[in-house]
């Protein structure tokens, strides 16, 4: 039956293949010879590794390595497993239960430019809104330079990123909506309550789609960059530098072949994330012939 | 399937710990996304000292003149139909062609599927700032260098990886049965896609159009290589130049901030009940 359908499925994935090969392919290949050159505004000049080499052995990229990493983590282990407990909460119907997705996901459709400025006010040494209630409720001595202080400006910075939790709520929703009802029926004739319905037969059912918001956090936080980019530009001392922030420091500085060896770093990373999380979760066993 | 959660609860009596418990993370969470929008917006309606001393969470006085200056000395309004325009368009281009790539890759066994999907995960960690010289000189080259036209397809190939994946696992999770059936009654692809796949997928697609909507609402990095002309300049390009436009006038920039912020929101509230709709009652379940 499928032999007749060959062609009309080519074409159907022709206009997402032509998007796709001149906007990504094409300029990715670019950036990949071009990672080998040193490139700038003058012209190109091949150098073999030399921009990599020079990249190991500098003092900004580790920190933004690490920054990246760190990043990472918090994405993965906190700000995923948030999004599957809201979104299993709210799927329960408690009361109010349309109030809390909408509050939860109306942060996502502001914009990150417009988010920055909020956060630059929340955070502000001197006006801000966490230092004013620090003030309020009697921890003074806690009070700093939430993101212009080497210690802090890193968390304070991922710690806006609550906001993606209710994004990736809204698509595991999606999700346990459509888990048949007859499953849960059967469980409640056995007797498992809630929070047993919850890890025995909707957090197996989610492994998909928690698969793929793990794929959308992480590479997210490779690529990320204008909430840094807004706030603290990657200061002080490296202290917020991620990856996407050096890239285009190495862009603005006209260092187009260091900007794409950076770059080249976090394709790896990526594509290395995607592999492991793709085969931890198992994402994609199901289909039909 | 409407009310078929609430089913799932009835005969089983929740708990007050469990209720308590539930309504503890949401209240935390509520608190901890909307305090520093919900902070910036009331400061919007303070006055330039008020602000500086850090005295109050609510204005003494609601005062409008923030929300003047920023009416009057940016062309705010123009600023936020460039955007709208430009997201509308680029989320229904990915959506038709996002779907139309994920549905045979989700379906049919040919030559190139699982290469296909493997290339457009890779697509999706290619890191776009590093994209932007070959970026900008492909958009110059077709020239299509600051129009929306450009802007557009960029965007709709940007986020296309994500729509595919999403899509895909939409499609994956839908039954066969129906489409099946259509087979075998003759339909050909293009009748099964477009009458049977598109109408049952509404949930899908609406959520990944929001999401691509919300993206390319949020990004201002290429908006800002691609349109160069003031009258082009997209929401997010502005805000850059806020910062230095309203300088000395805190209660100004937090005011063209909050407009900014709320005009989305007004359109996710208008649309969310089409949305929600069809997260709740639009598929059929195998």
């Amino acid at each position: 039956m499928q032999k007749s359908f060959r062609f009309a499925i080519y074409l159907s994935l022709l206009p997402a293949l032509a998007l796709f090969v001149t906007f990504l392919v094409f300029p990715f290949f670019t950036i990949l010879v071009t990672s080998f050159f040193e490139w700038r505004a003058s012209g190109l000049r091949f150098i073999g590794v030399e921009n990599y080499l020079e990249l190991w052995g500098s003092r900004a990229f580790p920190a933004a390595l690490r920054n990246t990493a760190i990043w990472i983590a918090a994405a993965v282990f906190l700000h995923v497993p948030l999004a599957v407990l809201v979104a299993v909460i709210l799927s329960r119907r408690l009361k109010g239960w349309k109030v809390f997705r909408t509050l939860f996901f109306l942060p996502n459709i502001v914009s990150y430019s417009a988010l920055a400025i909020v956060f630059l006010g929340f955070y502000n040494a001197r006006y801000g809104a966490l230092n004013q209630v620090l003030a309020d409720i009697g921890l003074e001595h806690w009070q700093r330079d939430w993101l212009f202080s080497y210690d802090t400006a890193l968390y304070a910075l991922i710690f806006t990123w609550l906001f993606h939790v209710g994004l990736y709520m809204i698509i595991i929703m999606a999700e346990i909506a459509t888990i048949p009802d007859e499953i849960y029926e059967a469980a409640v004739v056995d007797g498992a309550g809630e929070i047993k319905q919850d890890l025995y037969i909707t957090l197996p059912l989610l492994r998909n789609v928690i698969g793929t918001c793990m794929i959308l956090t992480v590479t997210q936080s490779l690529i990320y960059f204008e909430g840094i980019f807004l706030t603290t530009g990657g200061g002080p001392a490296n202290a917020t530098l991620t990856l996407s922030m050096a890239t285009y420091r190495a862009f603005e500085n006209f260092h187009w072949g260091e900007a794409n060896a950076i770059g080249m770093h976090i394709v790896i990373l990526g594509v290395a994330a995607i592999l492991i999380i793709r085969k931890l979760f198992r994402i994609g066993e199901r289909y039909f012939d | 399937m409407s009310g078929a959660l609430i089913e799932r609860t009835s005969g089983y009596h929740r708990p007050i710990w469990l209720t308590i418990s539930y309504y503890a993370v949401l209240a935390w969470f509520t608190i901890a996304m909307l305090f520093p929008i919900g902070w910036l917006v009331l400061a919007a309606f303070k006055t330039n000292a008020e602000i500086l001393s850090a005295s109050s969470y609510f204005p003494i006085e609601w005062n409008l003149e923030g929300f003047e200056d920023a009416l009057t000395e940016v062309g705010l309004l123009g600023y936020l139909m460039n955007s709208f325009i430009v997201s509308v368009g680029a989320s229904v281009l990915v959506v038709v062609a996002a779907s139309m790539a994920a549905y045979p890759v989700a379906r049919f066994r040919f030559r190139g599927r699982d290469t296909i999907t493997i290339l457009l995960s890779l697509g999706l960690v290619i890191p776009l700032t590093a994209l932007i010289v070959p970026e900008t000189l492909i958009i110059r080259a077709i020239g299509l260098h600051d129009t929306r036209i450009g802007l557009i397809l960029l965007y709709a190939s940007i986020f296309l990886p994500i729509s595919f994946l999403l899509l895909r696992a939409y499609f994956l999770s839908l039954p066969v049965s129906i489409e099946e059936a259509a087979i075998m009654d003759g339909a050909n692809y293009w009748q099964i896609l477009i009458r049977i796949v598109a109408p049952l997928s509404g949930p899908g697609i609406s959520t990944v159009a929001i999401m691509i909507f919300v993206f390319t609402w949020n990004e201002f990095l290429f908006a800002t290589l691609i349109l160069s002309s003031e009258e082009r300049r997209t929401a997010q390009v502005a805000i850059r130049f806020f910062q230095s436009q309203f300088d000395f006038n805190l209660p100004g920039m937090f005011a063209a901030i909050t407009i900014v912020m709320l005009v989305p929101i007004f359109v996710f509230i208008i649309l969310q009940e089409r949305v929600v709709r069809g997260l709740t009652a639009g598929a059929v379940k195998g």
